[in-house]
């Protein structure tokens, strides 16, 4: 993320800043948030509606971002940022997706093995057979703690009876 | 003196051997589901509701506040080690305590959270014995202005005092806030941000939220890193903290405790406050605030010392007015109740045994975890010498069923999901979810707040600066404000 | 532990067990475990009721009645999840009036009462009592009344919420004294109780156990009780009616309900059942003990009180701008 020295960077550069992309998100989010609460009653100062405090709060986000897209366009700090992890990214938000889809109509055992299974896709470093035994450990691991040990509502297997 | 025949009372009654037993078993069960982040009150309360019925409400009590303290030992263990905060005071914890398992030292962060942690107990203790009527009565000068301003000096520590610039905290602070806002408008009843969705009406589920916004973004960004975090397991000698770390933890200890002691007598709110402002004033008093966010010890003991001693002042509202401050403190208000004994400001005269027999046994409960808490940080720490690619499948099962287990709600799953994604975005924008999280638990306390103190006024704003404490309280938050602002302005050019 | 108490309570309920009685249908429920929602969380005070009569039912039945918490919206929540699960008997519910009759009025629900759920009795009641700072000057709901009617509005009142008994009972003192005082909601009734003592607010009307020890500290004075007769936890204080002011009957009761279109032969079982565990001096100790005027109704009673309650809720609900149409 780091400027060239010397050189004014190019426009381009400035705009794909964390600060200014982070600060143009948090202004359009602001703006929405009024937007969003202008459809409820406003009130007065003595009876405030539900309106009014997110009024406050959306201007005040607005407000800051617009400054920190100003600022950060200015010039910006320079500080390490991660790269963005696209394979990571999906394979963990889809596990967690499986786990949601599953332990209602399948139970918890197969919604951990889902999560599990897809989720470990995400390092790219795990082979198909002890991605296997993985999550067949974790799945009696977590039907142990919490089915038998804590007698959380969670049957192992739904839809059998 | 009275103190003196009260305490000695107590422990005639903390000493006898089913009270020390069911102590035992509520720190125990409290430190396993302080680890556990979401699990927790819950499944305990499912678990120990029963047994409430048939114990005699002193030891249902003292096993019952076990577990309450007992959970806040454990609450650090997983911020530190994993980035998994259950609570906002954990996600303070997770400022400079993950830097420090990431350098290698989560055997001294662990070793310093458990002292932190009993001695903040023991000067909240110390507190509660000696002051316990005077701190109710404080806490009674306190209506609707001063939470405000009190919230308002909470927020801006927050969004000022943890990393990154001043106008990203705020805006952290803003959002945390607008995501407070989201369900049933308690002074209306209007929907706001629901959506048609009624898990929406009371709002999104703090644990959910945490645990997408720090645990699940945390496991994206590590998961292509296959090794494990640590390589070995640490000898002994290295997770005692050495003489440096001593040297900058325990004045820090001492001003957290202090902190967290006052803010505890506070019904509802004193906790989470506590942590932040805690951590607000070491960085304050640091020689280089820079080292905050980085592994910071003081990070680390300050703001555990705070939220322990806390923990322990929290009972003075919890059976003097019965407000409890979370479902831990609600079920002992329900156990007492089963057996006939009304909360209420002549609780500790009508049942001397009962007070008293509790404040000893928080004694005897505080060494007990400091027995248990300091041979375990070796199991702990050997999570960490578990591959990543293994470990992280396990943390995300442990997220999503102690989420689920909260409420048994299916849709706080794709809570986490989704503030997963955000947290994500998030941290590649460079902004922090810890201000965001006190800001989402505040905002709703706060709004209310404002509007009764507004409808108390007839809507005339000086109420608040006609009031010594809150006008006291929003000048230290604007003298914080235009200081870092000023500050940030003179590193800018 | 948990063996020790399951031990206890096998030995507790071996003697009762065989004394179930077969006068049953022929209808064999249960033959599997029963699921007892509540809209509330564990340790609140439906729950504890709720728990109270599932370990009842159980010993009467020798099936698991086994809680389980939805808490959310009010008692919404619960309310919804017995109204959307089969109507086989294997899952009931206990509720406050709010999602069984007030908060229906107040918003769009997904469930509709009338169809969706059975009322099979209540389990206990509470009245409301209205209580004032002891500093302000009046002895007497006629004082506080006068006080009101000469300076309309300047007075706040708390409540636990909007659309609660709490809330509710207090418009309608206003309506039947036909005067004005302002509403500052609360969370929970501790924190109602807190603001009425450091005078925030001057007065609420609110659950026994919750102003009881205040009142017993001489920091609340209790005035008036929202119930038709007088209730035994709060013997000594009088009713509304029996001090001239009409209109005002507020009960804040907790029922068991089940789904809509459950059989008659199910109904009739699980009644017989209830109405024994309810005569138990036992249960009705443990009710009292929460707060609760222990009482027996009927099915057909339970729904035409609630059909009688209904106008007179929609009536406040009205005067409060609060319906919703």
């Amino acid at each position: 993320m780091s400027d060239a020295p010397g050189r004014a960077p190019s426009l381009r550069r400035r705009l794909a800043r964390p600060g200014v992309i982070g600060g143009v998100l948090a202004l359009a989010l602001g703006l929405w948030v009024m937007a969003e609460a202008a459809g409820y009653a406003m009130g007065s100062a003595r009876r405030m509606g539900p309106g009014y405090f997110p009024t406050l709060l959306g201007g005040w986000m607005a407000a800051m971002g617009a400054a920190l897209a100003g600022l950060s366009l200015w010039r910006e700090a320079p500080a390490d940022t991660d790269r963005a992890d696209p394979r990571a990214l999906l394979a963990v938000l889809s596990g967690i997706a499986a786990f949601a889809l599953l332990l209602p109509r399948a139970g918890l055992v197969p919604a951990v093995a889902g999560l599990v299974v897809i989720a470990a896709q995400g390092s790219g470093l795990m082979r198909p057979g002890a991605t296997l035994v993985l999550a067949g450990v974790l799945a009696i691991l977590s039907w142990g703690i919490f089915r038998l040990g804590l007698g959380l509502p969670l049957p192992a297997f739904t839809g059998l009876g | 003196m009275d103190l003196v025949s009260n305490l000695a009372l107590g422990f005639q009654t903390a000493l006898s051997p089913m009270a020390l037993a069911f102590c035992l078993l509520g720190v125990t069960l409290g430190t396993l589901i302080g680890v556990l982040p979401g699990i927790g009150a819950m499944a305990a309360i499912a678990m120990l509701l029963p047994i409430t019925y048939h114990v005699p409400p002193t030891e249902a009590l003292i096993m019952l506040a076990g577990i309450y303290y007992g959970a806040q030992y454990g609450g650090s263990t997983a911020s530190i080690l994993l980035r998994l905060p259950g609570t906002p005071q954990a996600a303070v914890v997770t400022l400079d305590g993950y830097p420090m398992a990431q350098q290698g030292r989560a055997g001294v962060a662990l070793f310093i959270t458990t002292i932190a942690s009993f001695f903040g107990s023991v000067v909240g203790v110390v507190l509660l014995a000696g002051f316990a009527p005077l701190l109710a009565r404080g806490a009674m000068a306190f209506q609707a202005p001063e939470y405000f301003a009190l919230m308002v000096l909470g927020l801006m520590a927050a969004a000022l005092l943890t990393q990154g610039s001043a106008l990203r905290g705020l805006i952290m602070v803003a959002l945390g806030l607008s995501l407070g806002t989201v369900g049933t408008d308690l002074q209306t009843g209007t929907f706001r941000f629901v959506f048609g969705m009624p898990e929406l009406a009371d709002g999104i589920g703090l644990v959910a939220m945490a645990m997408g916004l720090f645990g699940v973004s945390e496991v994206i960004a590590n998961a292509a890193r296959g090794g494990a975090p640590v390589a070995r397991t640490p000898r002994w000698r290295e997770m005692i903290p050495t003489r440096a770390d001593w040297r900058a933890a325990l004045p820090a200890m001492g001003r957290g405790a202090g902190v967290g002691a006052g803010f505890g007598a506070l019904p509802g709110t004193g906790s989470s406050i506590a942590a932040f402002v805690s951590y607000a004033v070491e960085k304050r008093v640091a020689r280089d605030p820079s080292r905050f966010g980085r592994g910071a010890i003081q990070g680390v003991s300050a703001p555990e010392a705070a939220n322990n001693a806390a923990a322990q002042t929290a009972f003075i509202p919890t059976l003097t007015l019965g407000i409890p401050g979370d479902a831990v403190l609600a079920l002992m208000l329900g156990a007492l109740i089963i057996h006939g004994i009304i909360p209420g400001p002549g609780l500790i005269e009508a049942q001397p045994a009962l007070f008293w027999g509790l404040v000893a046994s928080f004694v005897l409960g505080n060494l007990m975890l400091l027995v248990l808490n300091l041979p375990l940080i070796g199991v702990w720490i050997s999570i960490l010498r578990v591959p990543y690619r293994l470990l992280y499948p396990a943390i995300l099962v442990f997220i999503c069923i102690g989420v689920f287990s909260i409420r048994n709600s299916v849709f706080d799953i794709w809570v986490v999901l989704i503030f997963g994604a955000v947290g994500y975005g998030m941290r590649l924008l460079r902004f922090e979810p810890a201000p965001l999280l006190l800001g989402f638990i505040l905002g709703p306390l706060a709004e209310q707040y404002l509007r009764r103190a507004m409808t108390v006024s007839r809507g005339d704003p000086m109420i608040f600066l006609e009031r010594p404490i809150s006008a006291g309280l929003l000048a230290v938050a604007a003298l914080l404000l235009v200081w870092t602002l000023a500050s940030a302005w003179r590193r800018a050019r | 532990m948990n063996k020790f108490v399951a031990l206890a309570a096998v030995a507790a309920l071996a003697p009762t067990a065989a004394l179930v009685p077969a006068t049953a249908q022929a209808e064999d429920w249960p033959t599997r475990s029963v699921t007892v929602v509540v809209g509330f969380g564990a340790g609140s005070t439906p729950d504890l009721l709720a728990r109270a009569v599932a370990e009842g039912l159980q010993e009467r039945f020798g099936q698991p009645f086994v809680v389980d918490n939805r808490p959310g919206a009010g008692g919404n929540i619960g309310l919804d999840a017995v109204a959307q699960a089969d109507p086989d008997g294997y899952t009931l519910g206990v509720t406050i009036p709010g999602p069984l009759i007030v908060n229906p009025m107040r918003m769009d629900l997904m469930y509709d009462p009338a169809t969706d759920i059975r009322p099979v009795t209540m389990l206990g009641t509470q009245p409301s009592v209205l209580a004032v700072n002891a500093d302000l000057e009046v002895e007497t709901l006629e004082e506080l009344l006068d006080l009101l009617r000469a300076d309309p509005g300047a007075y706040n009142y708390a409540s636990i919420g909007v659309g609660s008994i709490s809330q509710l009972a207090m418009e309608m003192v206003a309506l039947a004294s036909g005067t004005e005082v302002e509403h500052i909601p609360y969370t929970s009734s501790p924190e109602a109780v807190q603001a009425v003592i450091g005078n925030e607010a001057q007065m609420a009307t609110m659950p026994p156990l919750a102003v009881l020890s205040h009142a017993e500290a001489g920091t609340l004075r209790l005035l008036a009780q929202t119930s038709a007769e007088r209730m035994d936890i709060v013997a000594d204080v009088p009713t509304f009616a029996e001090l001239g002011v009409d209109g005002v009957q507020a009960e804040a009761w907790n029922a068991l309900v089940t789904t809509g279109g459950v059989s008659d032969a199910v109904i009739d079982t699980l009644y017989g059942a209830l109405a024994e565990l309810l005569a138990d001096p036992d249960m009705q100790a443990r009710i009292s003990a929460l707060g609760f005027q222990p009482v027996q109704m009927t099915p057909a009673e339970f729904e035409a009180r609630i059909a009688e309650e209904t106008p007179r809720w929609r009536a406040v609900l009205q005067a409060a701008d609060l319906l919703n149409e």
